[in-house]
C-alpha cells in the first residue's frame, strides 16, 4: 500500500527501468529504485505475504506470489516496496523491470545481481555464460559456414550481440529457468536466496499469441520443477489477468496453487488516504514530508469513498494526485485544502487520475449548468458537497456546507428522488450510483469477450472448436424444426480421438439417410473416410488474405466437400446493423470469422439457448432478462446468417450454367452434387414417409393371381380400363388418388394410355436390375448371403431397408429365390425349379404322414413359385421339427434311465441285524431286495445302451432312422415303462424296509430291559413275547405286506418299551434315595474308602435290577462290619467308652454282630438300617466320654469376625455329635 | 409499379423459404436472365426448396408484386430494387427477410396510389389488426372479416378476394423476422409480449419514413404509428426503438428542437439508397 512522492510533488507513477538500461547502468538503476523506495511504505498485508514467500525461499524452495489490480492501483509501487523489503531481509532481489523478452530480462538480472553482490561478480558472470552461451557455439559454427567467416569471429560477433540484448538464441525459456535456478542456489552463499519481481508482464509477454503463451507456460512450469532458493513475485493488471485466465488458465492456476493472489482493491480500502497522510505528515526521525495542516479531514473521508469506487477514481493514484494538489494549495494559500476546493478542482478537470470516464466531473458539469441549481446557493452547495461523497455524505460535513437545518430540510425535499438518494452514510447524488441491472447483460458479455481476445494465432487455434460447436449444429440441425433432420451417430469420445464426426441425414430427399463424416481442423486430414457416404471438410484457414472456397474433392474414389474458411480474413464490406453497432468494441480491429465466433461462443456459454429456436416466451424469465435473451439471439442469428453467407461460398456448375452459391445453400448444392457423383445410379424408393406401405400394395399387385409371369416380371403390360385396373390391382377407387399412387411408385411402374385403354407395366426398379445382374454373375443354383446383396446395393447408395424391399420385390417377381437362411439365388429356369419344388414338397409330405402328420394341404397346379417355395420351406421345417422331436424323446429317455439307475443305486440294503425274534425274516427280505437291486441296475443300463445305439444310427441318416425307429420304438418304450414300474416297486419296498432295520434294534433293546425286570416285573417280558410271536408269524406268511405294516409294529414295540423304561426309572430313583439315606444317617460310620455300587441297567452283566439293590446292601453291611472292628480296636486301645443306655459293651457288640449275621443272609433296606442304628449307639459311647473329657468350655459364642472359630474342628465335633450349633443374627 | 386493379390477396405460396431460394438463384443469373423452366432445373440440381414446386408462377408473382423482378422475353431479371437488395442486405437470409417485410408493409404507401389496393395494403392492415389485438390475440377469421370490411369501405368495391390463406401469406413473413414479430397459439395470432427491436428492421423502416419526407422524418404521432405498425408494437416502444437506434447509428441523426426529427445523413446500404432514390425520383 504505497504511493511515491517527492518533497514538493507526489509522484503518481513509479517509473520502471527498462531491462536494457538496467543492463547498461545497473548501479544507477539500483539508486533509482532506492530513491523511490525511500518514500514508499509497505503495507502489513503485503508484508505478511512476502514473509511467507521469504520463508519458503529460505527453505530452498521455488516460491510464487502474485499481485493483481486495475490500472492505477499501485502495483509497481508495491513491487518496489517488496524489492526493498526483500533486500532488508538479506535476499538478492531484482527490482521490477520493463523488458520485451526473457533474453533482455536475463541480461538485466545478471547486471543487477552483479551490482548488488560485487564480490560474487565473477561467479555470476561465469554462471550466466555457462548457461546462456552454451548454444552459441553451434550457432556460430552454422553461421560461419553460411557466410564463409571464421567461426571465432562469428562467435565473438554473436556474443557481443547477445550481451547487448540484440540477439536471442531461441524462443524458449529453458535457459532462463536454468539460469534463475542456478543463480538462486549461488545467491545462498552470501544471502537468503534470490527474489525476482516481474512487473509489466504484458510488455514481457508481448501480444498474447501462441508463442508468448507457450513461452510463459515453459517459464512457470520450468520454475515449478526446479528446487532452488528462488522467489518470483508477479504483478498482473486486471486485463492481462482476464486474458491469461481465458486463454491460459493453467498458468495462473500453477502460479496461485500454493500462494494467495494479493488483490490491490482489497488492500486499498477507505482507510488508505488516512494511513498515507499520516505517513507523509509524521515521518519519524526526520521532518515530515508534508504539512499536516495542508489537508482537511473531510477530504480524507471523501478520498476514502473514492478508493472504494474504482469506477469513479483511480485508487491510490487519485489519492496521490489530490495530495499533490493539496500541497500546492497550501503552499500558495497557507490554508487547508477543503471539500469545496476538491469539488472545484474535479469540476475544472484539474486531476489527471480521476476515473476512466471522469463520471464525477461529467456529473458536476451537467448539474452545475442547471439554472435551477446554481441560482440557489443552498442547492449549489449541497450538490457540490455531495459530489465528493459518492457513498453518502456524512451529515456533519453537509452541515458545514449548509449550516441551517431548516434550509437543509428544504433542499433535501427539493432535490430528493430525482437527484438525491439516501445511503447508510448519508445523502448522495443519484447519478454517481452504480445502477443495479439484470445480471444478464449480453452486450457487456460481448464486450468482455472481445476485450480479452488473444493474439490471432492463439485465437485461430481455438476456432476449429468454435466451428465444431457453433457451425456444425446449425448446418446439420438435429431438431425437428428444420426439414432436414440429422442425427449424430458418432460418440464424442470417438470423435475426439479421430477428429471425425459422423452424422446421418440428408439435404435432399432423393438421397435419404446419408452417412457423412465431418472433419474440422486447421489442416486437411491425411485420408478421407472410406466407409462414409460422403466426407465434408471444414478447413480453418488462418491466412489473412485467403478467401472462402467450397468445392467437391475426390481422393481414392472417396467423394468429399471441402470448405476453406478464411477465419482471419476481415469482413470489409457492409455488415449487418447488429454487427456494425458492435464495431465500437473491437475498433480498430476489423470483424472476421474467428472474432465473431469467439463472441458467439462466449455468449452461448454465458446465456445459453442462443443457437436454437425455442420460444423464449414459453420459458419463465423476467421481462428484462427475456429482452436481453431476445437481443442476444437476434445478434447471434443475424451474425451467423451473415457469416454463413460470407465464409461458405462456392461455384456450382449445373449444365452450361455456373454460378455462386452462399451459406447453407452452397452446402446443400454440393451435397447433392457429391451424392450424384458417388451414387450415380441410385434412385431412392423412399419417396414418402409411408413408402413401405406403398410398396406393400405394389407387391400385393405382383402376387395377384390374374398376372402371368411375364407381367409379374415387367416384361408385358397389363391392359384394361384405367379405373378397373387401379381398383383391381391397387385397391384405388378414386382415379385421382390412383394417379398420385402411380406417380409415387416412380420407376417401378410405367403407365399410359386413355382411361378406356390404359396400360400398366410393373417395371423393374434400377436396383432390382442391378441386384439381379449381380446374382446372375454367380454360378447357377449358388446362393449368396443376404448381407452380400446389402453390401452390393449399399455401394450403389441403397439403405438396408431399401435392400429388404428390393429383394422382396425380386422374389415376388419369381426372379430370385430365398432359402431358409435368407440366402439368395437367381432363378435361371422357372419351370424346372417349379417341378423341383413340387417333388420336394411331395417327398416331405410322405415323410410327414409317416410321422403321423395327416393334416396337409393339397397343392394347386397353378400355385405361384413364391407360394411353392414358402410352402416347401414350411413343410421342411415341420418335418425337421418332427425328426428332432424323436431324437429329443430318445435323449430324454436316456436321461430318465440314468436317473432311475441313480435312484436304485442310492438304496443301501442292510444285511446284519441284532439277534431278535424277527431278525431272521429281515435277513431274508434284505437278500431278496439286494437281488432285485442288482437286476434292475443291469436292465436299466442295458436300455440306456440300446437308446445310445439308436442315437448313433440317427446320426447317419436321420430320415431313414426315423422310418426304422417308428417300427421299433413301441417295443423300446414298453420295456422302459416296465422297468420304470419295477423301479417304483423296488423303491417303495426298500424305503419301508429301511424302517425295519431301526425297529429291529428297538426290539432288541426292549428285550434287554425286560430281562432286567424279569425278577421284579415279569409281565413286560410276557407282553413282548406275545408281540414277537405275532409278527414272526406274519413275516412267515406274507413278508412284503408285513414289511409295509411297519408303522403298526413300531407303535406296539414303542408302547412296551416306554413302560419298561418308566419302571426302570422309578427303580433307579429308589436306589438313589436309599444310598442317600445311608450316607446322611450313618455318615460317621462310613470310614471305608470303597465307593458304593452304581445303578446299572445297560450292562449286560447285570441281568437283574434286584441284584443291584443287593449289591448296595452288601456294601453297607461291609461298611458296618468295618466300623464294628474299628470300635473294638478303640476299646482295646483303652479309649474310654460309656454306655449310652445302660447296656454293656459286650451286650451291644453281641447284638450288633447277630444283626449283621442275620442281615447277611437276606439283606434288605430295613434290616441294614436297624443294624446301622445299633452300631451308631455303640460309637456314641466313645463320643460322650470324649466330649466330657475334652470339652472345657460349656458354651461359647464367636462374634468377632477377625477371630473365627476353627471350622474344621467344629465340623468334626458336630459330625461326631459332640456339639450343637446355634445360629443367631448379629444385632445391629 | 402501380397496379391498375385492386389486389387484396397476399400470396401464401410466396413463402420466405421459397422466396429466399428463388431470389438467390435469380440474382446469380441477373445478367442474362433466367427462364422459369431453367430455374426449376437448377433448383433440382442444387437441392433448392424450389425443386418441390412444379409451377413457380405464383412465387414469381409475389416478387413481381413487390417490384423485385421484371420479365423480358420469357426471362426473369432482378429489377433495380432487386439488384439493390442483392448487393448487400439480400446476401444473407435475415437481411432478405427484413427487407421483404419492409417492402411488403410500406409499398402501398411508397406507391402513393391510395385509391388502388395492393397486397401491401392488405399486409399492413393484417399487421395493424394483430398489433391492436393486444394480449388476447386474434384469429385469422376475425382478421379476414375486418380486412374485408375495411377494404369494402375504403376502396368501394364489392369483391374483395381475401381469405385465411392470405393471412398465411402475411404471417409467414412476420414469423421469420428476428426476433419473430408474432406467435401463434391455438389458432390465434399474438404480437409478442416482449418487444425487442431488430436493428436492421428499424433501420429500414426509418429509411422508408425518411424517404417519404426529404430524407427526414418528424417523430410525430402519425409517423410513430406507422413505424409501430411495421414493428408490431406500441407507439411508445416504437418511438424508443427509433430514438435508441438513431443514437447509435452513423447513418441517422436525431435532432432536438420543438419537434424531434430523424434525418438520414448518408447510407452505404444499396437497398436504402434505392428506397430514398426511387422516392426522390417519383417526387421529381
Amino acid at each position: 500500500m504505497t504511493v511515491e512522492q517527492s518533497f514538493s510533488k507526489l509522484s503518481t507513477i513509479a517509473d520502471t527501468v527498462s531491462g536494457a538500461k538496467a543492463m547498461r547502468n545497473p548501479q544507477e538503476t539500483i539508486v533509482h529504485y532506492e530513491n523511490l523506495a525511500d518514500h514508499l511504505w509497505i503495507s502489513s498485508e503485503v508484508q505478511q505475504v512476502a514473509d511467507n514467500l521469504f520463508t519458503s525461499v529460505r527453505q530452498g524452495n521455488t516460491a510464487w506470489m502474485s499481485l493483481s489490480g486495475q490500472y492505477g492501483f499501485g502495483k509497481t509501487s508495491t513491487a518496489i516496496t517488496l524489492w526493498q523489503y526483500a533486500r532488508k531481509k538479506n535476499f538478492l532481489a531484482i527490482p521490477p523491470l520493463s523488458c520485451t523478452g526473457f533474453d533482455e530480462l536475463a541480461h538485466a538480472v545478471v547486471a543487477l545481481a552483479e551490482a548488488q553482490a560485487p564480490k560474487a561478480k565473477t561467479r555470476i558472470r561465469s554462471l550466466f555464460k555457462s548457461v546462456w552461451l552454451e548454444g552459441i557455439e553451434q550457432e556460430a559454427k552454422r553461421d560461419a559456414e553460411r557466410y564463409e567467416l571464421q567461426p571465432k569471429i562469428m562467435r565473438r560477433l554473436l556474443e557481443d550481440k547477445l550481451n547487448e540484448g540484440l540477439f536471442a538464441l531461441d524462443g524458449s525459456c529453458h535457459r532462463f529457468v536454468e539460469f534463475l535456478s542456478k543463480l538462486g542456489e549461488l545467491a545462498t552463499d552470501w544471502s537468503n536466496g534470490l527474489i525476482i519481481i516481474l512487473d509489466e508482464l504484458q510488455q514481457l509477454l508481448g501480444p498474447l499469441d501462441a508463442r508468448a503463451i507457450i513461452q510463459f507456460r515453459e517459464f512457470v512450469w520450468g520454475m515449478r520443477t526446479e528446487r532452488t532458493s528462488c522467489g518470483i513475485a508477479i504483478s498482473l493488471d486486471a486485463m492481462l489477468e482476464a486474458r491469461l485466465s481465458r486463454w491460459a488458465g493453467d498458468i495462473l492456476h500453477r502460479i496461485r496453487e500454493n500462494t494467495p493472489a494479493l488483490q490491490m482493491s482489497n488492500i486499498y480500502t477507505r482507510e488508505f488516504p488516512f494511513w498515507l497522510w499520516e505517513n507523509l505528515t509524521t515521518q519519524n526521525g526526520s521532518s515530515p514530508l508534508l504539512n499536516s495542516k495542508a489537508l482537511s479531514n473531510d477530504v480524507l473521508v471523501s478520498l476514502g469513498q473514492f478508493m472504494e469506487r474504482p469506477d469513479l477514481a483511480n485508487g491510490p493514484r487519485t489519492v496521490a494526485d489530490v495530495f499533490t494538489r493539496a500541497n500546492e494549495h497550501y503552499a500558495l494559500t497557507q490554508s487547508p485544502y477543503e471539500i469545496p476546493h476538491l469539488v472545484e478542482d474535479i469540476h475544472k478537470g484539474a486531476f489527471r487520475y480521476f476515473g476512466e470516464n471522469a463520471l464525477v466531473q461529467t456529473t458536476l458539469v451537467q448539474l452545475l449548468k442547471e439554472e435551477w441549481i446554481i441560482t440557489d446557493e443552498a442547492r449549489l452547495r449541497t450538490v457540490s458537497t455531495l459530489a465528493a461523497f459518492p457513498l453518502g455524505c456524512p451529515p456533519e460535513i453537509w452541515q458545514k456546507s449548509v449550516p441551517s437545518e431548516k434550509i437543509r430540510e428544504r433542499v433535501r425535499d427539493e432535490l430528493f428522488a430525482p437527484l438525491l438518494v439516501e445511503l447508510s452514510n448519508g445523502l448522495a447524488l443519484e447519478q454517481l450510483q452504480q445502477i443495479r441491472r439484470s445480471n444478464l447483460n449480453w452486450e457487456r458479455e460481448l464486450a468482455r469477450s472481445w476485450e480479452t481476445l488473444p493474439a490471432f494465432d492463439a485465437l485461430s487455434e481455438h476456432t476449429p472448436n468454435y466451428i465444431q460447436r457453433i457451425f456444425i449444429p446449425l448446418l446439420f440441425p438435429q431438431n425437428a424444426v428444420e426439414k432436414s433432420k440429422w442425427v449424430q451417430i458418432s460418440d464424442d469420445v470417438g470423435a475426439a480421438l479421430t477428429n471425425w464426426h459422423r452424422f446421418r441425414g440428408t439435404f435432399d430427399d432423393s438421397f435419404p439417410a446419408r452417412e457423412i463424416a465431418i472433419w474440422v481442423g486447421e489442416k486437411e486430414p491425411d485420408n478421407l473416410q472410406r466407409d462414409a457416404d460422403l466426407c465434408i471438410l471444414f478447413i480453418c484457414d488462418s491466412d489473412f488474405h485467403s478467401l472462402a472456397q467450397a468445392e467437391l474433392i475426390e481422393q481414392d474414389e472417396v467423394i468429399g466437400i471441402r470448405f476453406r474458411l478464411p477465419i482471419l480474413h476481415s469482413f470489409n464490406g457492409q455488415l449487418p446493423v447488429e454487427l456494425e453497432r458492435c464495431r465500437k468494441y473491437i475498433q480498430p480491429q476489423q470483424f472476421n470469422l474467428a472474432i465473431i465466433l469467439h463472441a458467439i461462443h462466449e455468449l452461448e456459454a454465458f446465456i445459453g439457448g442462443l443457437l436454437d429456436d425455442n420460444d423464449l416466451e414459453s420459458q419463465t424469465y423476467l421481462i428484462q432478462e427475456e429482452k436481453e435473451r431476445l437481443q442476444a439471439r437476434t445478434f447471434v442469428k443475424n451474425a451467423m446468417d451473415f457469416i454463413f453467407a460470407e465464409v461458405l461460398q462456392g461455384k456450382i456448375k449445373v449444365g452450361k450454367h455456373e454460378f455462386t452459391q452462399r451459406g447453407k445453400e452452397v452446402l446443400h448444392a454440393l451435397f447433392v452434387q457429391a451424392c450424384r457423383m458417388r451414387f450415380g445410379n441410385y434412385e431412392t424408393l423412399i419417396h414418402t414417409p409411408r413408402w413401405r406401405e406403398n410398396l406393400k400394395a405394389y407387391r400385393n399387385c405382383l402376387a395377384s393371381e390374374s398376372l402371368n409371369i411375364m407381367q409379374q416380371q415387367g416384361r408385358e403390360e397389363i391392359k384394361g380400363q384405367k379405373g378397373e385396373l387401379l381398383e383391381k390391382f391397387f385397391d384405388q377407387k378414386s382415379s385421382a388418388a390412383g394417379d398420385s399412387f402411380l406417380r409415387l411408385l416412380g420407376s417401378l411402374i410405367n403407365f399410359g394410355g386413355s382411361p378406356e385403354n390404359f396400360s400398366i407395366r410393373l417395371s423393374l426398379h434400377p436396383a432390382e436390375t442391378a441386384l439381379l445382374n449381380y446374382l446372375k454373375r454367380t454360378k447357377p443354383n449358388n446362393y449368396i448371403p443376404f448381407n452380400s446383396a446389402t453390401e452390393f446395393l449399399r455401394h450403389q447408395g441403397y439403405l438396408e431397408t431399401e435392400v429388404e424391399e428390393i429383394v422382396a420385390l425380386l422374389a415376388d417377381r419369381e426372379l430370385i429365390r430365398i432359402d431358409e437362411n435368407n440366402d439368395l439365388s437367381v432363378i435361371q429356369n422357372t419351370e424346372i425349379i417349379r417341378q423341383d419344388l413340387f417333388n420336394r414338397i411331395t417327398e416331405t409330405k410322405i415323410l410327414l404322414r409317416d410321422l403321423g402328420e395327416n393334416e396337409l394341404d393339397e397343392l394347386l397346379e397353378n400355385s405361384t413359385f413364391k407360394f411353392l417355395q414358402s410352402y416347401g420351406n414350411e413343410l421342411e421345417k415341420r418335418l425337421q421339427d418332427k425328426l428332432l422331436a424323436k431324437i429329443t424323446q430318445l435323449r430324454n429317455e436316456i436321461d430318465n434311465n440314468n436317473l432311475r439307475i441313480g435312484t436304485v443305486s442310492s438304496f443301501y440294503i442292510e444285511e446284519i441285524f441284532s439277534q431278535t425274534e424277527i431278525s431272521q425274516h429281515l435277513s431274508g427280505i434284505a437278500e431278496k431286495l439286494k437281488e432285485t437291486k442288482g437286476s434292475l441296475i443291469k436292465n436299466l443300463r442295458k436300455e440306456s445302451e440300446l437308446a445310445k445305439i439308436e442315437l448313433k444310427k440317427s446320426e447317419k441318416n436321420l430320415v431313414e432312422w426315423v422310418r426304422e425307429w417308428q417300427k421299433r420304438q413301441e417295443l423300446f418304450f414298453a420295456s422302459t415303462s416296465r422297468l420304470q414300474k419295477r423301479v417304483e416297486v423296488f423303491s417303495s419296498r426298500a424305503n419301508e424296509f429301511e424302517k425295519w432295520v431301526a425297529l429291529n434294534q428297538q426290539l432288541y433293546s426292549t428285550r434287554l430291559l425286560c430281562g432286567k425286570l424279569t425278577d421284579s416285573e415279569p409281565e413286560y417280558e410276557i407282553m413282548l413275547d406275545r408281540l414277537t410271536d405275532e409278527w414272526r408269524e406274519k413275516f412267515a406268511s406274507d413278508p412284503w405286506t408285513t414289511v409295509f405294516n411297519v408303522d403298526e409294529f413300531s407303535k406296539n414295540i414303542s408302547a412296551i418299551q416306554s413302560n419298561v423304561q418308566r419302571q426302570i426309572f422309578s427303580l433307579s430313583q429308589a436306589f438313589s434315595s436309599e444310598l442317600e439315606f445311608f450316607r446322611n444317617e450313618f455318615g460317621t460310620l462310613l470310614i471305608v474308602k470303597e465307593e458304593p455300587p452304581a445303578f446299572e441297567v445297560n450292562s449286560i452283566e447285570h441281568n437283574s435290577i434286584i441284584q443291584t439293590f443287593h449289591n448296595l446292601y452288601a456294601w453297607m453291611l461291609d461298611v458296618l462290619r468295618k466300623a464294628v472292628e474299628n470300635c473294638q480296636c478303640r476299646k482295646e486301645s483303652g479309649e474310654r467308652w460309656s454306655a449310652p443306655n445302660s447296656a454293656s459293651w459286650k451286650e451291644l457288640i453281641e447284638q450288633i454282630n447277630t444283626s449283621l449275621e442275620n442281615c447277611s443272609r437276606n439283606p434288605d433296606f430295613n434290616t441294614v438300617k436297624n443294624c446301622a442304628t445299633k452300631l451308631l449307639k455303640l460309637v456314641a459311647g466313645f463320643a460322650s466320654e470324649q466330649g466330657i473329657e475334652n470339652m472345657e468350655i460349656e458354651s461359647t459364642h464367636f462374634d468377632n469376625p477377625d477371630q473365627p472359630p476353627d471350622f474344621a474342628e467344629l465340623e468334626k465335633n458336630f459330625r461326631a455329635g459332640l456339639i450343637i450349633i446355634k445360629i443367631e443374627l448379629r444385632k445391629k | 409499379m402501380t397496379l391498375k386493379n385492386h389486389v387484396f390477396h397476399t400470396k401464401h405460396d410466396f413463402t420466405p423459404d421459397f422466396a429466399w431460394a428463388a431470389f438467390q438463384l435469380i440474382g446469380e443469373f441477373d445478367s442474362n436472365g433466367i427462364s422459369a423452366t431453367e430455374l426449376v432445373e437448377i433448383a433440382k440440381a442444387v437441392a433448392s426448396p424450389l425443386a418441390q414446386r412444379t409451377d413457380l408462377n405464383k412465387l414469381l408473382g409475389g416478387f413481381h408484386e413487390l417490384g423485385l423482378i421484371k420479365r423480358s422475353g420469357g426471362h426473369i431479371f432482378l429489377s433495380a430494387s432487386g439488384r439493390a437488395l442483392g448487393k448487400n442486405l439480400g446476401r444473407y437470409k435475415q437481411g432478405f427477410y427484413a427487407a421483404l417485410h419492409c417492402l411488403y408493409i410500406w409499398k402501398w404507401i411508397l406507391d402513393g396510389d391510395e385509391k388502388i389496393a395492393s397486397p401491401s395494403w392488405s399486409y399492413r392492415e393484417v399487421c395493424r389488426q394483430i398489433r391492436i389485438s393486444g394480449v388476447i390475440g386474434i384469429t385469422p377469421d376475425e382478421i379476414v372479416l375486418r380486412v374485408v370490411s375495411l377494404a369494402t369501405e375504403l376502396f368501394k368495391t364489392d369483391k374483395v378476394s381475401f381469405s385465411r390463406s392470405s393471412i398465411t401469406g402475411v404471417t409467414s413473413w412476420l414469423e421469420v423476422q428476428t426476433p419473430p414479430l408474432i406467435k401463434k397459439d391455438n389458432n390465434r395470432i399474438f404480437r409478442r409480449n416482449t418487444f425487442v427491436a431488430a436493428s436492421e428492421s428499424v433501420r429500414l423502416h426509418l429509411a422508408v419514413l425518411c424517404s417519404l419526407g426529404k430524407k427526414e422524418v418528424e417523430l410525430n404521432p402519425a409517423n410513430i404509428r406507422l413505424l409501430a405498425e411495421a414493428l408490431l408494437t406500441s407507439d411508445e416502444e416504437a418511438q424508443l426503438a427509433a430514438i435508441n437506434f438513431t443514437k447509435e447509428s452513423s447513418e441517422f441523426i436525431l435532432t432536438d428542437g420543438t419537434q424531434r426529427k430523424i434525418v438520414l445523413s448518408y447510407s452505404e446500404e444499396p437497398f436504402i439508397s434505392w428506397i430514398i432514390n426511387q422516392k426522390q425520383e417519383v417526387a421529381v
